[in-house]
């Protein structure tokens, strides 16, 4: 019962957004400053984390695959696919629910019980037009940007490490990444990413914006905000694989 | 002016109050008095639809506000200020740009207007010169101070205070009081002040609500309460006073 | 430095992030950057496990890859197309698309062979497509026939070195052509040999040089990689020596001849001579073992070209 009575909050809240997202003006400063804070911000840990993904995985796939059965090009083609089509988009936004998410969800429940969102609606203001749109915006627009930087490094990393690590040559990596390569992939990732991107923005403003009870309700609704945001990004990718695929 | 009618308020199965009804007449101060923990801010957020009621009604100006569209709730908004307890300064930004942000999104002023109309704010509340510092470098009276610059900034027909003294040395109380008279006598503003500092009453108020055993207990001008001997009324003001007096 | 302006910083990322990504797309594509790409086709019935992203070779120079397959069931073949990303390729009308099958490490290729036609193809073009053999293939295709071929040149010469010690019981005009029949057979038979152990010797030549350019491959895999051709080498001695035998054989028999040609000693005398017999004796034995040796395992040359296919 109370599960369905916050998916009706969160539906009216986005509704209450999606409403008035032609009030452009009222939000444009505040989207730009969430472009920079989600987007901007997040570039150092996506590259980060891209790097470590791509060379992990090429480390554990080269040690499970060290047989003469297969082609080392493999490796390639193994760790390329899975950072562009899964890694990339799922890891990265598991990052950035812990990023991203905290910090949305602490902020607006800051502002939830300091009064400040009430400061807001009392002046006249349309508070989620202010504080919800920018953030769910950024989110779309900006989590795909960063797909593309930790997909990248990605293979890079693979890449990398497996030349350093005298795995295999870069270029037969190169052969290997390239020989199942398909760009429905890269645009898979890409709508992966935008996905996330929303879930993870909109599931934290949700958790802050109707945040109560003082410091310790700011944290009960952050840690709720990140556990339900790596929870349904999960089960978005899930969804997309069972619908996409 | 501002009608209060048969306004009642729960919280699930926990009720507020019911049936308060009272009216505030353009260019009154009104008090409201009672307990902590009685509703008092409950009372005042459901002024301006913050929080809506389990049933009763709220008219301003002969506007039924809880069957307002939201948009038409907004405009009616605007012809309030509030002074929340905590202030509700906007972290995220200074002190100017906190008094300068509803000029911002609701005027079309210029940068030098604003600039002028926010310094003016500024020095009527004693703080002429915070403007550059970061809301987080304030004490408790000067946020309340930028607070009530803040409400002040669109020139309200109604102003709200929520516990304006509260937390505040005496003589900063003094200071907030003597602003909260100023604000009514020169712009001539409908002010709703939420307190339990009788002090703060008998020095501001013209009228006084007295909110207690979950309803409006007592409804009076301020010479009518120092006359009164509704007991509940008496038992709160002569705890008020021992405390006065203690200090 | 001069700090930057939230929009220009949003802006930046965004660009960043396309030209990236595009790069990425790029050399995932393996086409060049900022041409666009050159595109030639092929088809072949069978593409012998050939890749996308498979190289495409020119005069043994990368120039290209393998960009898509498709299958084209009207006329049951596999359609490829090919990126070549060099620029200053220039390819002959009337070019072939020799598909290269894949080489010890599992790669397939095409490798453009150009014609001397004076015109220039067009991009976009179709070059026709053959195919060759691996290096595997040839090591198995050749062994399969020498062991074949050396199978049944040695059922023969047994039957005829049988019959031969059955020289009592046959009719002394038969003699002098049984022998001469003999005499001819193992020159074939040396002939024979001689030409095999060119051909063995030169897959062990093959075998050495695959070796040395296999640096890539594991020490299991260059363990039975020397131990085959050490098989190969056994091989070649073995052939070597049979031959060596056939040669004095040869010899012993044309004295035989010339004796009989000249009326010169007896039946007798010739069949009791002990070296013609030791000689003969030998030969069979020899023969004996290398054919029971392979009509029981005829790979056993081979079995480890098998293993060597694999990886």
């Amino acid at each position: 019962m109370e599960a369905i009575k916050q998916f009706g909050q969160y539906s009216l809240l986005l509704f209450q957004a999606l409403r008035s997202i032609t009030e452009f003006s009222t939000y444009r400063k505040n989207l730009f400053s969430e472009f920079i804070k989600i987007g901007y911000e997040s570039i150092p840990i996506m590259l980060l984390t891209g790097f470590f993904t791509g060379a992990v995985l090429t480390l554990q796939t080269a040690y499970q695959l060290d047989t003469d059965l297969f082609p080392k090009t493999i490796v390639g083609s193994i760790v390329a696919q899975s950072i562009v089509i899964e890694l990339a988009a799922v890891i990265g936004a598991l990052v950035l629910a812990g990023k991203v998410g905290a910090r949305i969800s602490t902020e607006l429940g800051t502002m939830r019980v300091s009064e400040q969102i009430d400061a807001l609606e009392s002046m006249g203001f349309n508070s989620v037009t202010f504080l919800v749109i920018p953030r769910v915006l950024s989110g779309i627009f900006m989590f795909p940007v960063l797909y593309v930087f930790a997909a990248v490094t990605g293979v890079l990393g693979g890449v990398i490490i497996g030349a350093v690590d005298g795995i295999l040559p870069s270029a037969e990596f190169m052969i290997g990444a390239r020989s199942f390569f398909n760009p429905e992939a890269a645009v898979f990732g890409i709508l992966k990413s935008l996905v996330f991107g929303f879930v993870i923005t909109s599931i934290s403003c949700f958790k802050g914006y109707f945040a109560f009870g003082g410091a310790e309700g700011v944290g009960n609704a952050t840690t709720q905000a990140t556990v339900l945001s790596c929870m349904y990004v999960i089960l978005a990718d899930f969804v997309l694989a069972a619908i996409l695929l | 002016m501002i009608e209060i009618k048969n306004l009642t308020k729960s919280f699930g199965d926990h009720l507020i109050w019911k049936d308060v009804t009272f009216n505030i007449e353009d260019g009154e101060t009104l008090a409201v008095i009672g307990k902590s923990g009685c509703g008092k801010s409950v009372l005042l957020k459901h002024i301006t639809a913050l929080l809506y009621p389990t049933s009763g009604k709220v008219y301003i100006d002969d506007h039924d506000l809880f069957t307002l569209s939201y948009s038409e709730l907004r405009k009616i908004r605007k012809r309030f200020g509030t002074l929340f307890q905590g202030a509700a300064l906007f972290d995220s930004i200074n002190t100017f740009e906190n008094v300068a942000f509803p000029l911002r999104y609701f005027t079309d002023q210029s940068e030098e207007e604003i600039r002028r109309n926010v310094q003016e704010a500024l020095e009527l509340v004693n703080l002429g010169g915070a403007g550059e510092r970061q809301t987080s470098e304030l004490s408790g009276g000067m946020r309340k101070r930028v607070g009530l610059a803040r409400a002040i900034i669109l020139k309200p027909q109604y102003l709200l205070y929520d516990e304006p003294t509260s937390g505040l040395d005496p003589q900063t109380s003094d200071e907030i009081n003597e602003l909260i008279l100023n604000m009514a006598d020169t712009m001539d503003i409908t002010s709703i002040v939420i307190t339990h500092d009788m002090h703060s009453v008998l020095s501001i108020a013209e009228k006084v609500a007295f909110l207690d055993d979950q309803r409006l207990s007592w409804f009076g001008t301020v010479d009518e309460m120092k006359e009164s001997d509704y007991p509940p009324l008496v038992d709160f003001i002569t705890a008020s006073e021992y405390k006065i007096k203690a200090i | 430095m001069k700090k930057l302006s939230n929009e220009v910083k949003i802006g930046l990322v965004v660009l960043t992030a396309i030209l990236i990504g595009y790069l990425g797309y790029r050399i995932m594509k393996d086409e060049p950057f900022f041409s666009s790409p050159k595109i030639l086709y092929t088809s072949y019935d069978n593409v012998g496990k050939l890749i996308k992203g498979g190289n495409v070779y020119l005069n043994g120079f990368v120039v290209g890859s393998v960009d898509k397959m498709t299958y084209m069931p009207e006329v049951d073949s596999i359609s490829v197309r090919l990126v070549i990303k060099e620029e200053m390729i220039r390819i002959p009308v009337g070019s072939k698309a020799l598909l290269v099958p894949p080489d010890v490490l599992g790669n397939s290729s095409i490798n453009i062979i150009k014609s001397s036609n004076q015109r220039m193809i067009n991009w976009g073009d179709h070059l026709e497509g053959t195919r060759k053999t691996g290096l595997m293939d040839t090591f198995s295709d050749k062994g399969t026939a020498i062991a074949d071929s050396v199978t049944t040149t040695l059922t023969l010469v047994n039957k005829l070195l049988r019959s031969a010690k059955d020289l009592e019981s046959e009719k002394k005009g038969e003699i002098g052509e049984t022998i001469s029949n003999l005499k001819q057979t193992s020159e074939v038979v040396k002939e024979l040999f001689e030409r095999r152990k060119l051909e063995v010797d030169s897959i062990i030549v093959d075998a050495r040089h695959t070796l040395k350019n296999m640096s890539a491959i594991s020490d299991s895999s260059k363990d039975e990689l020397v131990s085959f051709i050490d098989n190969l080498e056994a091989f070649s001695q073995d052939l070597e020596v049979l031959s060596e035998e056939l040669k004095e054989t040869t010899t012993s028999l044309n004295s035989i001849l010339s004796k009989i040609d000249t009326g010169e000693g007896t039946l007798g005398k010739m069949v009791n001579d002990p070296s013609l017999y030791n000689n003969l004796d030998s030969l069979t034995v020899n023969f004996n073992e290398l054919i029971k040796g392979i009509e029981k395992d005829p790979r056993r040359y081979l079995k480890h070209m098998r293993l060597v296919e694999v990886f």
